[in-house]
């Protein structure tokens, strides 16, 4: 089947009836972005051939189109595709829409036309069986893709098996070997049967048959055995394979969180000692602020020392003048009197005033014994020496009053001076070489800061580094989830010792199969031996030995014939995947077949290494290769293609790879069309690169002026750009 | 007879009413009462008065003052009186600090014209020697204010920098040799 046009009618975004795309029957590319009804393009046609539906979908209808009707008009919706197969045909499926009211529509049932041009004519047939015939539901399911992970479908273990039913000679010789089979058994019954009954070796014939069946349950229990345990060996090998590719990885990821772990603590450790410190309260609870104080504190202890002095010296000189007018005071000297002979008077003193009043009441100078009467001369001098004595006394009293109240004047009220001067002494010592430390301890402080910051940013960068690694080793584990590779380091051990328990049985078993295998030989030979009188016997062994072969050729050429579809597959498969991989790396396909005849692919270096993470594009490469060599199948068998209709299944690849990948496909003789969003940066077709291309190419996008939040005004454009 | 320290104590210096939104209320969580949440505040300093005795250093290191504005009614107290300030610190991380009232003291001491001799001789009144201590320092503070307001119009975020205000003092570490040649221009000096 090649389809030559498809035409999208008020599908979706897909407005009017002017959306045609005619496809060349290479590759045709439809190039657009996100949004521009790629996939709208891929579901139309999934629409059109989804033949099990009978009724249309008004989620299906233009929004666009629906905005424009008039209550009372219709439309329709239509998808149709012109096709060649056996000549040319066409198929198209509509409903028709009528707007009732303003948010009501009525849709009609689905409608399948079919056209067959026969000769000159043009008939009108069946659509659905039309469908049906030329693109059935098997052929579509490998022959349609969304996205990259639906080529995984190869994946599933009876798919292929399908495949290789549907699309090699196996189905034929099922039949024959069936066929053979029976026709042995039958032969050995009829055998068995006359020998038993034969006179001569009935009794012998008898015994070993009866051990040859008993032999042939056990060799059939056996086999049973063998298959099952084969079966859970490659399971566990299969889940082994799988977690040894993430054993490694597993190791290593426990390494890399080890080392993280260190790291992060002394991160933390950093922070804490970076962090223990703030600045702004420092100025005040450390007393920072008084770095630059040193000089301040200098020149308030000067003036301190200088007021003290000052105050001092103002009060040494004032006690001086005070000391010298007290001495004054004590100092004055008493003039004493000469006697009439010029003898020196006794001092004012003596005798005392008690003795002058006594010797002046008796008038007697008791000194001298001789009478002193009051008027004479010596009374008079006593009189006079007693007022003299009073009149010292009383100088003296007032002196002494004099000196009391020098003594007690001071320059100094306050004592401020002392304060202050005191505070300053509380200031110096200790405290003063703390305050001219604080610059010190600042700049250490800070030093030591800069210098953890430095070690810190080493740190923070090793981590980085750490976690980028991280990152790629879970990228080459193929993203598998962390968890997983935690657990895995546990289950590995587990799944090793239940491999190898299964491993021992199955080797017994072999064993044990092969001890019966030989006694059935053995029992086969001895049975043949016997030499039976009957000549009836021995035509029915002839003809029993001959059937025999027969079968045995019969599950041979099946076999056979298995073995080579499946290389023939995989040579193809490789011819295209070395041809779509280009000058890449694209190792080896090899098909393998399992215990239960299913078949498995998997890609293998050429060194025999199983690749079992191939990258995202390895992937699609690998599965778009085994779909191209299955298709070249379904062309040899029903000697027709099917186009290959992928949407956006090479979105892992890069730029690079692009140009290559579609040159490639458009140059086999296959028809395919890709929708995507290759080629387009920042919303424009790359047309250098379009330019390089040799296949048609569309391009789709959604029609300029549309409101972002309307759906009813998107519309998508299809523009034929070579 | 009390000492001059603690007369000087038992003041409660103003500083002008606006720099309580330009400054004050920017740094500190003056006003708002220690029963608050501490997180909920986030501010760099606690009290208001932290606030002034940077401001404070920051005039007494370049030796410049400013005088407040005459009208009493354009300025404010902390209303609480400097004996107390740096003594008690709510927040979690912090220490008392009270010496260094001691040494704002000195530094008064040091930088104000006052006559002691003729203080201790009692030819001026303590009252007044104190007056004066106070002037000074509102005037050094007043002067830090408006520095720290200054470098804020250029950059709003200027202090908001881990080290900004450190940076600030050690700033003075430098000038040292140089003299105080970028604040020469500053027009408001009294000295």
């Amino acid at each position: 089947m090649i389809i030559k046009e498809i035409r999208i009618k008020n599908f979706r975004s897909y407005y009017g009836d002017s959306n045609i795309f005619e496809l060349s029957d290479g590759l045709t590319l439809i190039l657009g972005d996100n949004g521009d009804g790629k996939t709208t393009f891929f579901e139309a046609l999934q629409w059109l051939f989804n033949t099990t539906i009978d009724r249309g979908n008004i989620d299906h209808v233009s929004e666009m189109r629906k905005s424009k009707l008039e209550i009372g008009e219709s439309d329709e919706v239509l998808v149709s595709m012109t096709f060649e197969h056996d000549g040319e045909k066409s198929v198209e499926k509509s409903f028709s829409f009528e707007r009732t009211g303003e948010k009501t529509f009525r849709v009609g049932s689905l409608l399948y036309r079919g056209y067959e041009t026969k000769g000159a004519e043009r008939e009108s047939v069946n659509g659905k069986q039309l469908i049906d015939r030329c693109y059935d539901a098997f052929i579509q399911r490998f022959s349609m893709f969304k996205g990259e992970a639906e080529l995984d479908v190869l994946d599933n273990p009876t798919a292929l098996k399908e495949l290789v039913d549907k699309f090699s000679d196996i189905k034929k010789f099922d039949a024959l070997v069936e066929n053979a089979s029976v026709f042995e058994e039958k032969s050995g019954v009829a055998y068995t049967k006359e020998m038993k009954s034969d006179e001569k070796v009935s009794k012998e014939a008898n015994e070993i048959d009866f051990k040859i069946k008993h032999l042939g349950e056990l060799i059939g229990q056996k086999k049973k055995d063998i298959k099952e345990k084969q079966i859970s060996c490659d399971t566990f090998a299969n889940r082994l394979s799988q977690l040894e590719q993430n054993q490694e990885t597993s190791e290593q990821y426990q390494d890399i969180k080890s080392r993280l772990k260190t790291q992060e603590e002394k991160r933390i450790k950093l922070k804490g000692m970076i962090g223990s410190v703030n600045y702004s309260h420092s100025l005040l609870d450390k007393l920072w602020v008084l770095c630059a104080f040193p000089p301040i504190l200098n020149e308030f202890q000067q003036k301190c020392s200088a007021l003290s002095k000052e105050k001092r010296r103002l009060e040494r000189d004032f006690d001086k003048q005070q000391a010298a007018a007290i001495a004054k005071l004590e100092t004055i000297k008493e003039i004493q009197g000469a006697l009439i002979n010029g003898a020196t008077e006794l001092p004012w003193y003596l005798p005392d005033q008690e003795t002058m009043e006594e010797m002046l009441r008796d008038h007697v100078c008791k000194v001298c014994g001789r009478p002193a009467e009051e008027g004479s001369e010596a009374y008079k001098f006593m009189l006079h020496k007693l007022e003299d004595y009073k009149s010292h006394v009383e100088a003296k009293m007032k002196r002494e009053q004099e000196k009391k109240t020098l003594e007690e004047q001071s320059l100094f009220q306050n004592e401020f001076i002392e304060e202050l001067h005191n505070i300053s002494i509380s200031l110096s010592g200790n405290r003063e070489a703390h305050v001219s430390g604080i610059a010190g301890e600042i700049a250490d402080r800070l030093e030591l800061v800069d210098r953890l910051t430095n070690e810190l940013k080493t740190v923070e960068d090793k981590i980085s580094d750490i976690n980028d690694e991280k990152t790629r080793l879970l990228i080459q584990a193929g993203n598998v989830p962390e968890s997983l590779l935690e657990s895995q380091f546990k289950d590995i051990k587990g799944l090793y010792e239940q491999k190898n328990r299964a491993e021992v049985r199955l080797t017994e078993l072999n064993g044990e199969l092969k001890v019966l295998q030989e006694q059935m030989k053995d029992l086969q030979e001895r049975l043949d031996a016997l030499n039976p009188s009957s000549s009836k016997v021995k035509t029915l062994r002839d003809v029993h030995r001959t059937l025999e072969e027969i079968a045995k050729a019969f599950q041979n050429a099946k076999n056979d014939n298995l073995r080579r579809f499946l290389s023939e597959l995989q040579e193809r498969s490789n011819n295209y995947l070395e041809a779509l991989s280009a000058n890449d790396f694209h190792g080896e396909i090899r098909l393998i077949q399992t215990a239960d005849e299913s078949t498995e692919i998997h890609l293998f270096s050429s060194n025999g290494t199983e690749i079992k993470k191939p990258s995202g594009s390895q992937r699609t490469v690998m599965y778009i290769s085994v779909l191209f060599a299955i298709s070249d199948f379904t062309q040899q068998k029903r000697e027709e293609d099917y186009p290959l209709i992928f949407d956006a299944a090479t979105s892992s690849f890069g730029d690079s790879k692009e140009g290559d990948f579609y040159n490639v496909i458009s140059s086999l003789s296959k028809q395919c069309i890709i929708v995507t969003k290759d080629f387009i940066t920042k919303g424009e077709v790359r047309k250098k690169d379009i330019q390089t291309l040799g296949c048609p190419v569309y391009r789709i996008k959604k029609a300029s002026g549309y409101d972002a939040r309307n759906m009813a005004t998107i519309r998508t454009i299809v523009e034929k750009l070579k | 007879m009390e000492s001059l320290y603690e007369l000087w104590g038992k003041r409660n210096p103003e500083w002008e009413k606006k720099y309580q939104d330009s400054v004050i209320n920017l740094f500190t969580d003056y006003g708002k009462g220690v029963n608050q949440y501490q997180d909920v505040r986030g501010k760099i300093f606690g009290a208001g008065y932290e606030i002034f005795i940077l401001a404070f250093f920051i005039g007494l290191y370049h030796n410049q003052t400013k005088p407040l504005v005459e009208d009493k009614a354009k300025r404010k107290g902390f209303g609480q009186a400097i004996m107390y300030w740096g003594n008690i610190e709510n927040r979690i991380g912090r220490f008392s600090y009270g010496r260094i009232r001691e040494y704002m003291f000195a530094a008064l001491i040091a930088r104000t014209d006052i006559d002691f001799i003729a203080l201790d001789k009692g030819e001026i009144t303590p009252r007044k020697a104190v007056d004066m201590l106070i002037e000074k320092m509102e005037q050094y503070a007043n002067f830090g204010f408006d520095f720290m307001q200054e470098k804020l119009e250029e950059n709003p975020n200027y202090f908001f920098k881990e080290t900004a205000f450190l940076r600030v003092f050690l700033d003075f570490l430098k000038n040292d040799d140089e003299g105080d040649d970028d604040y020469d221009d500053v027009p408001e000096s009294l000295d």
